[in-house]
């Protein structure tokens, strides 16, 4: 409201304002303008007075315009504030009621209260009386109590007697206790050394069983090793006949070799044998000359002799010799000579000795190499073996170890255990062990026997091995004779063998080499290529070609000979216009064409020619005799004469009985113009008989009617 | 190009080998008379005149053949080559000049060359081919018509080249076999070897 008031406050000053401004105005303009100007101001004076008044009321009806909202407001709040003080009033009202209420509430509560209390006094005052009583009755009762305490002290008292009783009894109950459970570990600790021992029964029943199957693997291995050895010696017997048939076998090449020297030789000695003859008789010659050159050399001889004899006689009687006679010289030198060969002899044989001496040592030498190898194998045989026999001593040792520990734990078992059930089971099971134990031991015996006796024979052996080498100049045992001979006989069979398999193979390697220059070819390895286009399929297919177009021409050839036998010069013609063929035109061919057609032009002039001559004859004839003659069938002749009257006049005449020359006569026939001329025909053909005649006439008859007419 | 390098690689050897049977089946259709001897002309090589053929379409047939072999040649696969000559009216086997090829694989892997003169194996081939030539002397006359075909034997497991196709070894029965004189050049060994069909007259 406040606004409005400045506003219209404002307004009301902003009009004055401009009333008051424009009084000057008018008042300014008063003096210009006339009297007009005047009643216009007056206007405009009445007009602002108007206006002014509107304004007033304007603002008279603004100002009562607030003041009705001012009232209304006033109301508003009047109400307002009537309707705040009503609710106040309720609810002061309310609050009032509520507080009487309560009041009253308050009043009954203590009303109650009172009651209560009283009756509460009552109470007390009675329990008060029985809390006496109960006190009274508490001292006899305590009375009691006190009798039983005493009751109860002398009754405890007993039973801590009896409870010390039971603690003794209990301590004795525990140590019995006690013992029971060290009795029963002590059973169970028996019990499992029971089982330990039943286990190691068990074991040694085990380890038993095993000694059973190796003392019986041991037999077996023993057996085996006999086997073995034996087979080892017979090898080695094989092997000494195998180096030695080798040797020999290893001569043969060398033999082979001598035997083809010696057929060289031979060959050339049977070369020679002719020289030899004649060399013969040569040495017969010279025999001679020998002979007779030996007497001359005795002779020589003789007197060189004589000679020597002397120069000896002369040097012994310089040497002072104990000699005068060349007899003595001679029996001297004969004894000297005698001493010589003996001297020689001796040296002969000591060499000859000498070498065979060396040959046997050096034989010798071989064999004590070989035996000496052999003995090495044998030692160290021996030595294997008796590796082998220590460990077998050092297993039986080590089983009756065993052995005996397990009779000590089986005696301690039988000392412990008196009563038991497993001392009979246990004593036939040491037993069975010891069994077993005793025949591996008699096993082991045995073995050690047997290998004793093994080395025993060895050594012998070895004794007789070095005997024979002692002894090798005797020769060899017959005994190796017989093998020497089998296993030749074996080395025969086996060369025949070789050699047929040789034969077999050198057939099979011809027959291959002969496949494989055929061309044979294994398919799994090998396939044959060659070129799609090659030489012989295109060939071939020329071949072929050409096959087929002879075949067309010959087609072509018969149906122009077809054609030929039945037309005549017509296929020629055709012929040239068929394309298909193109022999080439040979020589004879060509000829044969001229020849043809030179004959063809041949045939045409001689037609002509006929022609003409046949045409002139017959004018000529027709011009002479007047009539034209024509054939008309085989032996028919008709004839026109120049003057007949008509072209249908004509004569027939037929020749019968063949042809006119051979002996035929001529018969007229019946025509239409025959007919006209019968006269004529009686009289020349039946009574004269000619024709020639009749024909005249009928000529004659005919010129005359026409040059008449 | 072989002939300027010391040594023989294994495609200068497949190259010789190749050479030779270029040279080698010409001069057996000139001599067999397969081909009229009018369409041959003559060249040197080996150091002595050989014939050739100057008919084309025989030519490229031969040209498409050896190539081929050339490279089968440097693949060590192919074992054997083969020139039949077939009579054209029977169709039956005539000749087979055989040619056994063994090849030194181990030159595929080790690439150095070989110690063998060129000299060496050209003359091992020229006295093949006198060879192949004296041998014309003593075979039957070929009196009909014949064409040839080249068979070549390979690996089983080798790619049939389009152009090519298999075929038969086409032996012939009741025959005689010569085996004739062979080259090597340390890595390819050519053995040559000619059968003919036995003749009834003989």
């Amino acid at each position: 409201t406040m606004d409005i008031e400045d506003d219209t406050t404002v307004f009301s000053t902003l009009k004055s304002f401009k009333s008051f401004i424009s009084l000057p105005d008018t008042s300014r303009n008063q003096g210009e303008p006339a009297p007009v100007q005047s009643h216009i101001l007056q206007n405009q004076y009445l007009q602002r007075l108007q206006l002014l008044e509107a304004a007033e009321k304007v603002q008279s009806k603004t100002q009562l315009i607030q003041l009705d909202q001012e009232k209304r407001q006033m109301e508003i709040s009047h109400k307002r504030a009537r309707i705040e003080l009503e609710k106040n009033a309720t609810l002061s009202a309310r609050d009032f009621e509520r507080e009487v209420d309560r009041n009253q509430d308050l009043l009954g509560r203590i009303r109650r209260l009172e009651e209560r209390e009283a009756e509460s006094s009552q109470s007390l005052s009675e329990k008060a009386e029985a809390n006496r009583a109960l006190h009274r009755t508490l001292e006899s009762l305590n009375r009691r109590v006190e009798e039983r305490d005493g009751w109860l002290n002398t009754s405890n008292q007993t039973v801590s007697g009896l409870k010390d009783e039971i603690r003794d009894l209990k301590q004795q109950v525990q140590t019995r206790d006690n013992t029971i459970s060290n009795q029963t570990l002590e059973n169970q600790g028996l019990q499992e050394q029971v089982e330990l021992q039943h286990r190691k029964y068990q074991e040694v029943s085990q380890r038993c069983q095993a000694l059973q199957l190796a003392s019986s693997t041991c037999s077996d291995h023993e057996l085996k090793i006999k086997e073995l050895e034996r087979k080892l010696a017979l090898h080695e017997q094989d092997v000494v006949i195998v180096k030695n048939m080798r040797s020999e076998v290893a001569r043969v090449p060398d033999m082979d070799k001598e035997l083809r020297q010696l057929r060289e030789e031979n060959v050339y000695l049977r070369e020679t044998r002719e020289n030899v003859i004649l060399l013969k008789e040569e040495t017969e010659g010279l025999r001679r000359k020998v002979e007779r050159m030996e007497k001359m050399k005795e002779e020589m001889v003789n007197v060189e002799l004589e000679k020597e004899v002397c120069d000896l006689f002369v040097v012994l009687t310089a040497c002072c010799v104990p000699c005068r006679t060349p007899e003595d010289l001679s029996r001297e030198v004969i004894q000297i000579q005698q001493r010589e060969i003996a001297v020689k002899q001796h040296n002969y044989t000591l060499t000859s000795s000498c070498r065979s001496v060396e040959r046997s040592k050096a034989d010798l030498q071989g064999e004590l190499l070989s035996l000496r190898s052999k003995a090495l194998e044998e030692q160290k045989k021996r030595e294997t073996q008796e590796s082998l026999v220590r460990r077998l001593q050092k297993r039986v040792l080590l089983l009756t170890k065993e052995r005996d520990g397990m009779r000590a734990i089986l005696e301690s078992y039988d000392s412990e255990l008196s009563s038991s059930d497993y001392t009979p089971q246990l004593s036939r099971r040491l037993r069975e062990a010891e069994d077993v134990l005793t025949k591996t031991q008699n096993h082991n015996t045995e073995m050690e026997v047997w290998r004793r006796s093994v080395c025993v024979s060895m050594e012998l052996e070895l004794e007789v091995m070095k005997k024979q080498q002692d002894s090798v100049a005797e020769g060899n045992p017959l005994a190796t004779n017989e093998e020497v001979n089998t296993l030749r006989l074996k080395i025969e069979e086996l060369e025949g063998e070789r050699q047929r398999l040789e034969e077999q193979n050198n057939v099979l390697e011809l027959r291959l080499e002969r496949h494989n220059l055929q061309g044979d070819y294994n398919p799994v390895k090998t396939k044959v290529l060659h070129f799609s286009l090659n030489p012989t399929s295109m060939a071939k297919q020329q071949r072929v070609e050409e096959v087929e177009a002879l075949r067309a021409e010959v087609e072509c050839l018969r149906e122009r000979l077809r054609s030929l036998q039945t037309g005549g010069a017509v296929p020629l013609a055709a012929a040239a216009g068929e394309t298909s063929l193109s022999l080439p035109p040979s020589q004879e061919v060509l000829d044969l064409r001229k020849q043809m057609e030179t004959a063809e032009l041949k045939n045409q002039r001689l037609k002509e020619v006929f022609q003409r001559k046949i045409q002139e004859f017959r004018t000529v004839c027709y011009v002479l005799t007047g009539y034209q003659i024509d054939i008309t069938t085989e032996n028919q002749y008709r004839l026109t004469s120049v003057y007949a009257e008509h072209m249908d006049d004509s004569l027939l005449f037929k020749a019968s009985g063949g042809a006119v020359g051979s002996g035929g006569s001529m018969q007229l026939m019946e025509t239409d113009f025959s007919r006209t001329l019968r006269e004529m025909v009686d009289l020349h053909l039946h009574h004269q008989k000619s024709i020639p005649a009749f024909l005249s006439a009928v000529t004659l008859d005919l010129f005359s009617r026409q040059t008449t007419v | 190009m072989t002939s300027t390098l010391k040594g023989i690689t294994l495609k200068g050897s497949a190259e010789l080998v190749a050479e030779f049977f270029s040279f080698g089946i010409n001069s057996i259709l000139y001599q067999r008379g397969i081909y009229p001897p009018e369409t041959f002309s003559r060249v040197t090589q080996y150091d002595m005149s050989l014939q050739l053929t100057t008919d084309t379409k025989l030519k490229s047939y031969l040209t498409n053949v050896v190539s081929q072999l050339k490279e089968w040649l440097f693949d060590c696969t192919v074992q054997k080559l083969v020139l039949v000559i077939t009579c054209l009216e029977t169709s039956e086997v005539l000749e087979r000049w055989q040619f056994d090829i063994e090849c030194d694989k181990s030159a595929k892997e080790i690439s150095a060359p070989r110690e063998k003169s060129i000299k060496s194996i050209q003359d091992e081939i020229r006295s093949v081919i006198r060879q192949i030539t004296a041998t014309v002397t003593f075979l039957p006359l070929l009196e009909t018509a014949c064409a040839f075909d080249l068979l070549v034997y390979t690996d089983k497991d080798l790619e049939v080249p389009d152009k090519w196709e298999e075929s038969g070894p086409q032996i012939i029965d009741q025959s005689e076999e010569v085996r004739l004189r062979s080259f090597t050049t340390s890595i390819h060994k050519v053995n040559s070897m000619v059968t003919y069909k036995r003749t009834d007259s003989a």
